[in-house]
């Protein structure tokens, strides 16, 4: 005989009962010792067991039985074949040693290798026409908020592309889909960005910074195309869509401090990776200029250019930026131009 | 029958139902026992209340059983078979996570019950993945698609939160009655929507306001069987603790950031070298995270506390917080250093003395209705609004 609490269907009664089992059945016996219910053990229904609560058998149509789990009610309930093996790993000190250590792993290689790994694979086979309709997209949306036409004379402008059509039909790669856009921006400043079709905008106030150098310009430009060959935007995508999902996923039940959490993390993951990104356009750059047999002190002096227009790197902004900082950058740039081919 | 029934669990009304069940002439042991702990436990009677409630029968504590060491195996297990199965075992963490709470919180000798099923957990995960996905990548490629879905997105909320509070109220019993919500769609939109954008015009002094109402509407359209929770809230209350919230906010942030000024001179030769800045990014993200720990800990406290304390279920129970919110802001504050220290080893300690804190603070007077409970309307209820608002992140705190 084993103490249960009775909850009968359909009200908040609940009664105090006996169990008694049998080889077939098991009786449920109130406390006058008459039976209220004589279920066949096949048709017991626990839920699973899980650690020390309480363990419940809902009778179908009868109402749901409760009582305190004892090792021998156990073996009695869970013994139609169904083995409670999450219940046995749970409580295991060798699952959770192993858990111990392999759920840390799995978690570094998946952020570390797997999701940049798929976010890259992923890039490369969006198709051109999404690609190009989001380049467009983006573009209208930046030419209605935060670009303004160019105040370049046409003539500039002609100069710069027809010298840019030069030097860039010299080098290595697929240039037919690169085009040159000029646009003014007082909130963006002096700055260049490539679009993933391959659009490349300049700033008018970026034109004035390096004083229509074009080999500056060009360093730059290598610089923007970098981000456009290695597909840089569409890994970024993908790098933040996969990385939030396997967040959610794996962290959704906790609580509101681990979402937070979350969000460090998605940062600061993202800005290494994007980081690591600027270098690859970087060294794109430095590698094709090297080819080309253009100097690469261009790109360096580039960069001191642009140095001087963001306010002081300890400022608060620069610590939050996603580009490297830009003295290493400088540092790599003249380091490549010193070294053998 | 030789064996005696350890009678020591029983809740008050249980020992009640036994005795009046028991045959004296049969069971003379056990009459006597029943009798000995009726009169041990037996309640002074408080007096009914001026809505006219039944009486309070007892005034219990809420209990809370759970244990770090238990819970830790069921967390890291759960979480390597949920990375080893592609995240498909993510459901079934769930309902056993869930479940582990549910059953060691007792009230009245009565444990919770989790009745949700993995697989309705999981088709609906995969549907909000599913959305997720589609919503990312349309607002990476198209930023006017982007619009169209905040168009939606604004639409769709107030329904994912009736769908998100419904489930998880009808997955939720106690002494095998299910809880339930009836929230109206139009009545949400109002709340969540219209009123928090009203709020703008008002500069955000109607908005301690527009979080009453909010809870008005969840906590006034929950029920427990076919009785119905009805609160009595105080717009005052909420302004308070809003007031309150901020001011601390604004204290705390204006000194740490005097702090952050005096030692940024210090650091400024040091940013030549570089390389420590995102150490600097991490630093300045945790001031924001502790400042706005303290701040929401001490709303939720004097919140919660105002909120049980005008809360009842009509004829079953009414309810008494106590949370101390100095106490609540050092168990969020100490959650967060044993959280960073331990690299969220430290997760299943935190969640099981959180759980055991609200308990302690939480006393339910059990109304004589309780017995009267029977099962409300029953609907099938799917996980869809759950995990997709969970994956957006709107789910409602109950707390």
């Amino acid at each position: 005989m084993h103490n249960a609490m009775f909850y009968p269907a359909g009200s908040a009664r609940c009664l105090l009962v006996q169990l008694d089992f049998s080889a077939e059945e098991v009786r449920v016996l109130n406390a006058n010792n008459e039976v209220l219910h004589t279920i066949p053990l096949s048709q017991l229904n626990p839920t699973s067991k899980l650690a020390a609560t309480r363990r419940e058998v809902i009778l179908p149509n009868m109402g749901l039985l409760s009582f305190e789990p004892t090792p021998e009610l156990d073996s009695l309930i869970y013994s139609s074949g169904k083995k409670q093996w999450a219940s046995t790993l749970e409580s295991s000190y060798q699952a959770i040693a192993i858990s111990l250590l392999l759920v840390p792993l799995c978690l570094f290689i998946i952020f570390k290798y797997i999701i940049p790994l798929a976010a890259e694979r992923f890039a490369e086979v969006i198709p051109y026409s999404a690609i190009n309709l989001a380049s467009i997209h983006t573009l209208k949306a930046l030419d209605q908020s935060m670009l303004q036409p160019s105040e370049l004379t046409l003539s500039e402008q002609q100069t710069i592309q027809s010298n840019w059509q030069r030097a860039v039909s010299q080098l290595t790669f697929d240039n037919a889909y690169y085009t040159l856009l000029f646009r003014k921006s007082e909130s963006l400043g002096a700055n260049a960005f490539a679009l993933p079709n391959g659009t490349i905008v300049v700033t008018d106030e970026f034109i004035q910074l390096i004083e229509s150098r074009q080999d500056l310009l060009q360093a730059v430009l290598l610089h923007e195309i970098g981000h456009v060959e290695h597909h840089h935007s569409m890994r970024l995508i993908s790098q933040s869509l996969f990385s939030s999902l396997v967040i959610d996923y794996f962290f959704a039940d906790v609580s509101g401090l681990i979402d937070a959490f979350a969000g460090i993390s998605t940062t600061l993951v993202q800005n290494q990776f994007s980081s690591e990104l600027e270098w690859e356009a970087d060294n794109f750059a430095l590698k094709q200029m090297k080819t080309a047999a253009l100097d690469t002190e261009a790109f360096a002096l580039a960069l001191e250019k642009l140095m001087k227009t963001i306010p002081k790197e300890s400022n608060v902004d620069s610590w939050l930026q996603t580009h490297p900082l830009l003295r290493e950058r400088i540092a790599n740039a003249r380091a490549v131009q010193d070294a053998p081919n | 029958m030789t064996d005696n029934i350890d009678y020591s669990n029983y809740s008050y009304e249980d020992l009640l139902s036994a005795r009046a069940g028991i045959d004296t002439d049969v069971y003379p042991e056990r009459a006597v026992e029943l009798d000995r702990l009726i009169a041990q436990r037996a309640p002074k009677l408080e007096s009914a209340d001026s809505t006219g409630q039944s009486a309070v029968l007892r005034q219990v504590q809420v209990k809370f059983h759970g244990k770090t060491s238990e819970f830790f195996g069921i967390w890291i297990v759960n979480i390597l078979l949920t990375i080893v199965t592609l995240g498909i075992y993510s459901a079934w963490a769930t309902v056993r996570t869930h479940r582990y709470f549910y059953s060691n919180t007792e009230i009245d000798g009565h444990c919770f019950s989790y009745l949700a099923n993995p697989i309705q957990i999981l088709k609906g995960r995969i549907i909000a993945v599913v959305a997720f996905v589609i919503y990312s990548i349309a607002a990476a490629f198209s930023p006017m698609l982007m619009l169209v879905f905040i168009v939606a997105f604004i639409f769709l909320t107030p329904l994912m939160i009736i769908l998100a509070v419904r489930f998880k109220m009808r997955m939720t019993a106690y002494r095998n009655i299910r809880f339930g919500f009836n929230g109206k769609y139009g009545d949400a939109f109002v709340v969540f929507v219209l009123l928090p954008i009203v709020s703008v015009f008002t500069l955000y002094t109607a908005l301690p306001w527009v979080f009453k109402k909010m809870d008005e509407f969840l906590h006034n359209n929950m029920t427990y069987g076919q009785q119905k929770f009805t609160t009595q809230l105080r717009s005052s209350q909420y302004y308070i603790a809003s007031f309150g919230a901020l001011v601390l906010a604004l204290v705390i942030g204006a000194l740490s950031l005097l702090a952050l000024g005096a030692s940024f001179r210090a650091f400024e030769a040091q940013a030549a070298q570089g390389p420590s800045f995102s150490l600097l990014t991490m630093g300045i993200m945790f001031g924001y995270l502790v400042i706005f720990l303290i701040a929401s800990s001490f709303y939720q406290a004097y919140v919660r506390n105002h909120l049980f304390n005008s809360m009842q279920i009509n004829n079953v129970a009414s309810f008494t917080s106590s949370v101390s919110a100095a106490r609540l802001i050092w168990l969020h504050l100490s959650n967060l250093i044993a959280l960073v220290v331990t690299l969220g080893l430290a997760l299943p300690w935190i969640h099981i003395r959180t759980s055991i804190f609200y308990a302690n603070a939480t006393k339910i007077s059990v109304l004589e209705g309780i017995t009267d409970v029977v099962e409300g309307a029953q609907d099938d209820t799917s996980a869809i609004g759950e995990e997709i608002s969970n994956v957006f992140d709107v789910d409602i705190a109950l707390g």
